[in-house]
């Protein structure tokens, strides 16, 4: 039997009520890369908000491809930031948002991390698809991955997966 | 418990510069195939190209469509009848410690029918302040199935870069 890659680190599903976020803590530095998936409807037009290691310092920049409505696909960059996005502007929050983000390399403690992440939503009349190239500029490894919105609705879910 | 389905095949860790990497003796044994890059390229400049090339042909094979953000700007272009599809990395001109993240992916790689072949990834050359994000749809129109990979970099894969190759299982 092969070996097994991709392993479910921890899985979160949001019951009872709803929470401003959610935290992946005590990453084991065993893998090579991290996948987290993320579905659901947010608060704030299903914008969310990552950091990592707890840090809200300026570590956060971003470089996005992206469609939105029926437009062509156009960038944007961001200066560094204290969190990441990875929305062009405002989605409708009216349907889940499906977010993949894919961190390589989260536990070397030398080099800037990036992240490659693909996030989309659609409403059924319009509705947008992202690439967002992320990076974290820092040298720590990655033990800790929290997402924020205003409001993490009842029933979405987050995954951690080893790779 | 479940069958596991992403398997690693084989991985390159550079430890020496290297001008291409080959991945060879492919089993056919998987649906799709999944290959992961953390890398940058010697050459003193901010992005640079690569190129994937399968089974060692270099005929005209080859084409595919990007979608890309670079400059603040979306781009576009078709690239039909090529003899390798073309990628980007960055290069020495970017911060020393950044690599460039790429995925592609190849569906049915064992099956005696073209391939279609994704790829996504990017860096920032600046922290901050730009940097490169694409897709690409590509085809590759042998029908032999994929049993050697070969990227090849402008100047040299830097030490340290990374190749990892999964297969993937749907049963």
């Amino acid at each position: 039997m092969a070996t097994q890659t991709y392993v479910p680190i921890a899985t979160q599903t949001i019951s009872g009520s709803s929470v401003s976020s959610l935290t992946f803590s005590s990453i084991p530095g065993t893998y090579t890369d991290l996948k987290l998936t993320f579905t659901g409807v947010l608060g704030n037009s299903n914008i969310i908000n990552l950091t990592v290691n707890g840090s809200s310092s300026a570590i956060y920049s971003k470089y996005m491809l992206y469609g939105a409505g029926s437009g062509t696909g156009s960038s944007s960059s961001a200066v560094s930031s204290t969190f990441l996005q990875f929305a062009n502007g405002t989605m409708t929050g009216t349907y889940p948002a499906s977010y993949e983000l894919n961190f390589l390399w989260y536990a070397n403690t030398s080099l800037g991390k990036t992240l490659l992440v693909q996030s989309s939503e659609n409403n059924a009349s319009t509705g947008q698809t992202v690439l967002t190239m992320g990076l974290i500029n820092t040298s720590s490894a990655i033990t800790s991955i929290t997402l924020s919105a205003s409001t993490i609705n009842v029933g979405c879910t987050a995954t951690l997966w080893g790779i | 418990m479940a069958n596991a389905t992403y398997a690693l095949i084989s991985s390159q860790v550079l430890g020496s510069n290297s001008a291409t990497v080959t991945f060879s003796s492919i089993p056919g044994t998987y649906k799709d195939l999944v290959l992961i890059i953390n890398a940058r390229d010697t050459f003193n400049s901010t992005f640079l190209n690569y190129t994937f090339q399968v089974n060692l042909d270099t005929t005209t094979n080859y084409s595919y469509t990007t979608e890309y953000a670079y400059n603040n700007a979306g781009n576009s272009g078709n690239n039909g009848a090529t003899n390798g599809m073309i990628f980007s990395l960055i290069g020495a001109a970017a911060p020393a410690n950044l690599f460039s993240n790429n995925q592609i992916y190849i569906s049915n790689y064992a099956a005696a029918t073209t391939k279609q072949i994704i790829s996504k990834g990017g860096s920032e050359d600046t922290v901050g302040n730009g940097g490169f994000t694409g897709i690409i749809a590509g085809l590759y129109k042998g029908t032999s199935a994929i049993t050697t990979i070969t990227l090849t970099a402008t100047s040299n894969f830097l030490t340290g870069s990374s190749f990892y190759l999964y297969g993937i299982k749907n049963s």
